[in-house]
């Protein structure tokens, strides 16, 4: 690239300026102050245009920093040559950087050419503003200040390109410091102790979780717990009854002893009462009532004159039977004629009629006239027997009516006696006919029996309302006491078992219950504690939540920083493999080219900073002369403009750079200057003349 | 006839990373004084029947606290009845343990329906043992009101594997009036088919910057044999996530005025998520973490996250012989994230030239 001629229209100090610029090395002469820098930055801006920042600093801003002095429209045209054309760029700039404005023209043809794009200096260099600011500028001024300020010259000089290499170091560093903020060997920094302490946290949280199981079976337990207590609550209230049922019975003797007294006094009766029950239940049928044993009594008198009475009729009937048969008697005695006397008669008569009719009068005649005297006879008898008869039947009729009036009577009489008997009979319970003796005998037997029964019934009355009685001084005694001396007095008195060993009981049975209640308190404090640490989770999420996104964050930024890093170290890597070796070779040959006579040893190391071996040592270039410093970075200079621009050359811009040369050193610099630039266009700014 | 529905409570849930400890106490607390609050103001209202729509709890053990909190509103209101309806983060774990108050009514696996006056509540607690025909199974009376409470997530076939899955269409042409769901975090409603709406209520109160934005309960009304439903929003505190673009914004100072004339407008009790976007150049300064410092009263709770894009232009590098040229290069040339890209540059860039 060559530069054909400029136009300053207006820039810092610089206005209407116009200058042609001819190949190889174009020496301009001017005082300090007349503006060399403002030049250079002119140049520069024409390919680069003006930066675009905020910075206030005027060191740092160029566009304030160019603002032209008088005013006026702030740029200007450039005309160079490049790929074998002819251009020219216009540029003016504005207070921003978006007011600024770009032409490229193409000289040829005048019109607007479109080879280039804004990014003029890049596009034709390879190299950006701050590379073409490194390396296209070598003022005398920024050299001076390299050697009181080794590091703003290493910024500003030659090898600045390489500036941030030297930084390098430092970046990565710090860069690798950071990481170990987050991550240190052996689990330490940031990370470790985020990590430890959500370690710590999820623990907790698992444990939490488990605390909940935990919970669940301790609540079933405490359950089972509160079973058993119940349980073991009833089993020392009874041993406790027992206890005191026992104790209570020695202090309740007295009661007891009047209690029982009046128990058995009503036991006894009762007893009594039954004994007469059952003298009374002896009595096997009704026991005569005492009317119905006076009842008897009479009937049995009135038996008694029956009988008597009953014997007279008897004797009477007996009489009149007498009597009866006696008129019966001389009724018998009273003869007929009979049938003999008939029969005779009719035999007499039948033996006449036949005697007759045989022929036999007489004998026929005797036995009529026979028989007929017979008959007359007969006839006779029969008149006076049946007189007589008369007689004795109405006597017989007599004394027959007598008879049956005294049977009669008689029968009245047995019948009376009869039912008498029956009577009799029935109530005494003894067979018909019984004597009267024995009647009486049985009688009084009874009215023994029936006195006796009455007696008992009244005993068993007597006995039976004091039974009553007795009963109710039992219970009038049982409610004048408490119910618990009730109950100890109604408790079966028999084997209580040894106060002794119901004591041990219940201390067995409370220690059991207090045991339980224990560990049922034992159990909620457990529980509780477990639902506290259980409440805690979603507090312990949180905290794990926060832990993991600072983790992440961190991780992640360890992560960049790792990534940074290996970016860096690979950038390093190949930034030396692309520049180190050849700028290392241009720097011996422009040394050569300086130092003819004398072998300077120089090294770069990675961060391209130039060191010269010197008695056995390498050492950096402030332990060299001014002079010698300025003709090292020189050299460097020219080797990194050989290394960096490879196809367009930029304009070189040398600010009286030899003045702390020796007039030796001078010449050969001056020498090479000559030869570079048959193939480099330069512009020696200088005040001195020659 | 007034009903309440509400879902997603999350008692004694964790909250938002990053609270302090006692702000997310306070926070878990406020979330127990919103459910009684609500009460309150049913009983205020004559409502009559209160639709919890799953998840009422968070986890499986309850606080005491919480325990409490929720059958002392039950037992002190026996005017209203509460229909509870487990969701995917109850787990049978309703405290009280075996008497449960009258006017608490729970559901199953299976449909369970309930009546009240006018209106029939049905319900169902979706699960790895709910039945695969489940919505056909469901029948309703036509004549009622039918509400039919559900906890699940609702799409329009629903997913065959998920058990929390509704679908919509199995539902439509059941005579539902209101299909009261809960599952997701914020109000939401739509039509089911001619007769029924369904609505999601939201949560009561918002727990993280996924749950901004209006929170609170749904006020139903049967009128005339219809249901309306109203979104109350009854939060304690809202949510806000604001982005703020700062590009062209260089100084802290300039990135601080610009996010408090972007959250001038919100409450001091709210909690607050500002995220820086645009495009930075490396010169911006932007420390989140002075940021929030700066702004902490502003809000209950603040947090910065920046999501800026760092704003390189890599032909700014391609002629930049250096070793942050080649660096810039090399990372950009990389198969890196764009964010990761950038956030490596930023830090190669800073460290070679802050030294």
């Amino acid at each position: 690239m060559k530069i054909l001629r400029l136009h300053i229209e207006n820039f810092g100090r610089l206005k209407d300026l116009d200058m042609e610029f001819q190949e190889g090395l174009h020496i301009v002469r001017g005082d300090n102050g007349w503006g060399k820098s403002t030049l250079a930055a002119f140049i520069k801006a024409m390919f680069y245009g003006l930066p675009g920042t905020t910075k206030r600093s005027l060191k740092e801003n160029e566009r304030k920093r160019y603002q032209p002095w008088q005013g006026g429209s702030f740029g200007g045209s450039l005309e160079f040559a490049a790929g074998g054309q002819t251009y020219r760029v216009e540029r003016f700039f504005g207070a921003k950087e978006k007011e600024d404005t770009y032409e490229l023209y193409d000289l040829r043809t005048g019109l607007i050419s479109l080879d280039y794009s804004e990014r003029l200096g890049e596009e034709l260099f390879g190299v950006d503003r701050k590379a073409y600011e490194r390396s296209g500028f070598l003022g005398q001024q920024d050299l001076a200040v390299s050697i009181n300020d080794s590091l703003s010259a290493r910024l500003t000089q030659a090898e600045e390109e390489a500036g941030d290499m030297r930084n390098y170091e430092q970046a990565l560093s710090s860069l690798e410091d950071q990481m170990k903020y987050y991550l240190k060997t052996g689990g330490r920094g940031l990370i470790g102790k985020l990590e430890e302490e959500r370690r710590g946290v999820r623990e907790e949280l698992t444990q939490c979780v488990w605390n909940e199981d935990d919970m669940e079976e301790l609540m079933f337990e405490l359950e089972s717990r509160g079973k058993d207590e119940a349980d073991a609550k009833i089993r020392v209230e009874e041993a406790g009854k027992k206890l005191q049922t026992v104790q209570s019975y020695a202090q309740i003797g007295a009661k007891k002893a009047q209690y029982e007294l009046l128990k058995k006094q009503a036991e006894e009766k009762q007893k009594e009462l039954q004994q007469i029950a059952a003298a009374l239940g002896d009595y096997s049928g009704p026991v005569p009532k005492e009317e119905d044993l006076d009842r008897c009594r009479e009937r049995i008198y009135q038996l008694d004159g029956l009988r008597q009475k009953e014997e007279s009729a008897k004797r009477q009937v007996h009489e009149a039977v007498s009597r009866q048969g006696d008129v019966e008697d001389a009724k018998g005695a009273l003869s007929s004629a009979g049938p003999l006397c008939w029969i005779l008669a009719v035999l007499l008569l039948a033996a006449g009629v036949f005697l007759l009719f045989r022929g036999n009068f007489i004998g026929g005649i005797v036995c009529l006239v026979g028989g007929v005297l017979l008959l007359l006879l007969g006839f006779q008898k029969d008149h006076n027997c049946r007189t007589r008869q008369e007689q004795l039947e109405q006597q017989l009729q007599e004394s027959s009516r007598s008879v049956r009036e005294a049977e009669h009577t008689l029968r009245d009489l047995q019948k009376k006696q009869d039912v008498l008997e029956k009577k009799i009979d029935d109530f005494l319970g003894v067979p018909k006919g019984t004597k009267p003796e024995e009647l009486d005998r049985l009688w009084k037997q009874e009215r023994q029996r029936s006195r006796e029964y009455r007696e008992l019934k009244e005993k068993y009355e007597m006995c039976r309302l004091e039974v009553s009685k007795s009963r109710t001084l039992g219970v009038q005694y049982m409610e004048s006491l408490s119910e618990e001396e009730q109950m100890l007095l109604q408790a079966p008195a028999g084997a209580q078992p040894e106060k002794r060993l119901l004591k041990e009981r219940l201390e067995k049975e409370q220690t059991h219950l207090e045991r339980l209640r224990k560990e049922q308190e034992e159990l909620r404090y457990r529980l509780k504690g477990l639902q506290e640490k259980a409440e805690q989770i979603p507090e312990l999420q949180e905290r794990e939540a926060e832990l993991s996104e600072r983790i992440a964050e961190a991780a992640q930024e360890h992560g960049l920083l790792e990534q940074t890093v290996r970016y860096l170290k690979k950038a390093r890597e190949q930034f030396s493999v692309h520049y180190l070796r050849e700028l290392k070779e241009r720097l011996e040959y422009y040394l050569a080219e300086l130092e003819p006579d004398r072998k300077v040893e120089t090294a770069l190391d990675v961060s391209l900073q130039m060191k010269v071996q010197e008695l056995g040592a390498y050492r950096s270039l402030e332990t060299q002369s001014t002079g010698q410093q300025e003709l090292l970075y020189f050299a460097e200079r020219l080797a990194v403009l050989d290394v960096l621009y490879k196809e367009e050359q930029p304009l070189l811009i040398l600010d009286d750079p030899f003045t702390n040369l020796d007039p030796g050193r001078q010449k050969r610099a001056m020498e090479l200057l000559q030869r570079i630039s048959q193939k480099r266009q330069m512009v020696y700014l200088t005040c001195h003349e020659g | 006839m007034k009903i309440i529905h509400c879902a997603d409570l999350h008692l004694d849930s964790k909250m938002e990373s990053g609270l302090s400890v006692e702000k997310a106490k306070e926070r878990r607390l406020e979330l127990l004084r919103t459910f009684t609050r609500m009460i309150g103001r049913a009983e205020e209202e004559g409502v009559e029947a209160v639709l919890l729509c799953g998840d009422l709890f968070d986890a499986r053990t309850i606080s005491v606290r919480a325990g409490n909190c929720v059958m002392d509103a039950i037992t002190e209101h026996p005017r209203i009845r509460f229909y509870y309806l487990q969701g995917n983060h109850d787990r049978n774990s309703f405290p009280g343990g075996g008497t449960l108050p009258d006017n608490l009514k729970l559901f199953g696996p299976d449909w369970t329906s309930y009546e009240q006056g006018e209106v029939t509540v049905t319900g169902a607690e979706l699960s790895e043992n709910t039945p695969e025909d489940l919505m056909e199974r469901l029948t309703l009376d036509q004549n009622r009101i039918n509400i039919v409470m559900l906890h699940g997530m609702l799409t329009e076939y629903g997913e065959k594997d998920q058990a929390e899955s509704i679908s919509l269409r199995s539902l439509r042409g059941k005579g539902i009036d209101y299909l009261a769901l809960g599952h997701i975090h914020s109000f939401r409603s739509g039509r089911l088919d001619e007769r029924g709406l369904w609505c999601y209520s939201g949560c009561l109160e918002g727990r993280g910057f996924d749950e901004c934005g209006e929170k609170g309960f749904v006020e139903l009304e049967t009128v005339r044999g219809q249901v309306q439903p109203v979104f109350i929003p009854f939060a304690q505190r809202k949510l806000h996530e604001i982005p703020v673009d700062i590009t062209g914004l260089v100084t802290q100072e300039e990135i601080r005025r610009k996010i408090q004339q972007e959250i001038a407008g919100i409450s001091k009790r709210d909690f607050v998520k500002i995220v820086l976007t645009g495009q930075v150049g490396l010169e911006t300064e932007r420390d989140t973490a002075d940021i929030r410092k700066w702004l902490e009263d502003v809000c209950y709770f603040l947090k910065v996250k920046d999501e800026t894009t760092l704003l390189i232009r890599p032909e700014d590098y391609r002629y930049d012989v250096s070793l942050k040229g080649e660096f810039v290069r090399l990372v950009l040339a990389s198969d890196l994230a764009e964010k990761e890209k950038e956030e490596i540059l930023l830090r190669g860039i800073r460290a070679l030239e802050c030294v």
